[in-house]
């Protein structure tokens, strides 16, 4: 990377750099059969056991858990309860997933032509695409 | 839900949308890092991230890679910068024959801080002349030899008494102005690390200075001339002095002239004093040493012979420490800059170089307007030395950064393949 040394914004540009903990490869890609049939399998996500997951692991912060000496819940364990709540549910209501689908996806095609014959096509998407998902 | 309950929320959420933008932006995490708040000080940015990364030890041993590993290697790239600056329109013709006859100057035009007036075989001399082949050496001798010729590379020299004037002139005329400058750049010795050292203890401690006998005007015009230099370092466009800036130099230069000098290292620690004979005790020490820790130690010990007040001092110790090394890194950079900007040799270069394209007439020049009307020259070395001075001090910092990520990144690698493999496992388990 050329910095200038004279130049301060240049140097953080280079310090940021060094700390950005980039990786050379990319995340290992799951294969696309799993995902589609593993997908649809998953049970969705659920605030309440988010939460409780969250809550089950204070102890490895060395934090209590459970209900408080004089016998009331924690209200750490309720706002943490809120908290996935209220993120889960932005990501059920709000949240946009757009997917970018390249070109060049093979295609293959069959039907009946005018005259009743069998067609069969063969070839390859040549425009791009989008798809939209939710979260669930 | 209930109409108060609704009443309630939406007061509510009126109170935190207000908060949300009343709410200033965060505050400055490290309120003692004082250099992310001056935009422009990029040194003292720079010793700040190192103390964040490892401590104040760091700028110990910054001091010491700097000393040992730096400073004999920037010499070689300032040189190329300084032929570059020396090449002119005319750099392609042979030498004129005004200079080959020779050129004078007055003494005092060259040698701006009087380092010409000192004996190199005294005890004072012995750490400002480190080396008898030096261009300084050869100027001094030239004064000894009162009338005969010295030699200096291509450059003959010649000192005479009655006017105090130096004759300067080729030895070889045959040569162009472009291989003239560059045999003489070539030839300089700009950076000694031990005069370099012996500098940055005067810088602090006022050593050298304090012993001298010079006039109140002498020590005030080389104060001005030093603020005008550090002006050029900050790139600040105006060189001129302000009023508040001048009593602060008026008051510096009364402490001097009555052998008053303030070290200050902060919390408190201040009228700390050295010594001639201790900094060459240092000098002796650290000379043609490689080890960086054995230099940094020996400006540690240093430190420490210095203190008015050891109570004070082992109070603070680290603070007084840092903001000691702070110091010095400081000034070594300015000194390094001087070397290049303010030493005999380029005063005599730019001397020459001004007469020659002057149509060939001899043509004196104050060191003060040098700096105003020179200023695209001091301008690109100053910012070549820092080029220099900071890719050094960015690759140090650099190293110890990396020392920090390599661990990290490895644990991200490993949390990202655990994830990978729980996502498989997600998507597998309910079909199998």
């Amino acid at each position: 990377m050329a910095i200038e040394y004279s130049n301060i914004n240049s140097l953080i540009d280079g310090f940021n750099k060094v700390m950005s903990f980039q990786t050379k490869n990319s995340p290992n890609n799951v294969p696309t059969p799993l995902i589609l049939f593993g997908a649809k399998n998953r049970s969705g996500l659920s605030a309440i056991e988010i939460a409780s997951n969250i809550i089950q692991r204070k102890k490895d912060a060395g934090l209590p858990i459970g209900a408080l000496p004089s016998g009331n819940i924690s209200p750490d364990e309720i706002m943490e309860r809120i908290r996935v709540e209220e993120i889960l549910k932005a990501l059920f209501e709000k949240s946009i997933i757009t997917v970018a689908i390249p070109t060049g996806i093979p295609l293959q095609a069959s039907g009946i032509s005018a005259d009743g014959t069998p067609v069969t096509v063969y070839g390859r998407t040549v425009g791009l695409a989008r798809g939209y998902g939710i979260i669930q | 839900m209930s109409i108060i309950k609704e009443k309630k929320d939406l007061i509510t959420k009126v109170g935190v949308i207000t908060s949300i933008l009343n709410s200033n932006e965060l505050d400055n995490n490290n309120p003692n890092l004082s250099s992310i708040n001056t935009s422009k000080n990029i040194s003292n940015f720079l010793l700040d991230i190192i103390t964040t990364v490892n401590g104040s030890e760091s700028i110990k041993n910054l001091l010491g890679e700097l000393i040992t590993n730096f400073l004999s290697d920037i010499e070689i790239d300032m040189k190329l910068e300084l032929k570059k600056q020396f090449t002119n329109y005319n750099s392609s013709n042979t030498l004129p024959n005004n200079f080959i006859n020779g050129y004078n100057v007055d003494v005092s035009s060259i040698d701006i801080k009087n380092k010409l007036k000192i004996d190199p075989s005294s005890s004072k001399g012995s750490l400002l002349y480190s080396d008898t082949n030096t261009f300084d050496s050869r100027l001094y001798d030239s004064i000894v030899a009162d009338g005969n010729d010295i030699d200096f590379g291509n450059l003959k020299i010649n000192y005479d008494n009655s006017t105090d004037q130096f004759k300067f002139k080729p030895i070889n005329s045959a040569t162009t102005i472009n291989d003239f400058f560059s045999s003489i750049i070539d030839s300089g010795d700009f950076i000694n690390e031990n005069e370099v050292s012996v500098k940055i203890i005067n810088s602090i401690f006022g050593t050298i200075d304090n012993s001298e006998t010079k006039s109140y005007e002498q020590v005030l015009k080389e104060l001005k001339i030093e603020k005008k230099l550090q002006k050029i370092v900050d790139n600040q466009d105006s060189l001129d002095i302000k009023p508040s800036e001048f009593t602060q130099l008026e008051i510096t230069t009364d402490n001097i002239v009555n052998g008053v000098y303030y070290s200050d290292l902060g919390c408190g620690s201040i009228n700390n004093k050295i010594n001639i004979d201790q900094i060459s005790t240092l000098i002796n020490n650290i000379s043609g040493s490689t080890d960086p820790l054995k230099v940094s130690n020996e400006y540690v010990n240093i430190l420490e012979t210095s203190i008015s007040n050891t109570d004070n001092y082992n109070e603070n110790k680290d603070a007084i420490e840092d903001n000691f090394f702070r110091l010095i890194i400081n000034s070594l950079i300015i000194e390094i800059i001087k070397s290049f900007t303010l030493s005999p040799i380029i005063r005599t270069l730019l001397f020459i170089n001004g007469s020659i394209i002057n149509n060939d007439t001899q043509t004196q020049t104050d060191v003060s307007d040098d700096l105003e009307n020179k200023r695209v020259l001091f301008d690109c070395i100053s910012k070549q030395a820092k080029e220099l001075i900071f890719q050094f001090i960015f690759e140090y910092v650099k190293k110890e950064l990396i020392k920090l990520v390599i661990p990290v990144t490895k644990k991200i690698l490993k949390e990202k393949n655990t994830q990978y493999i729980n996502i498989i496992k997600s998507l597998t388990s309910n079909i199998i």
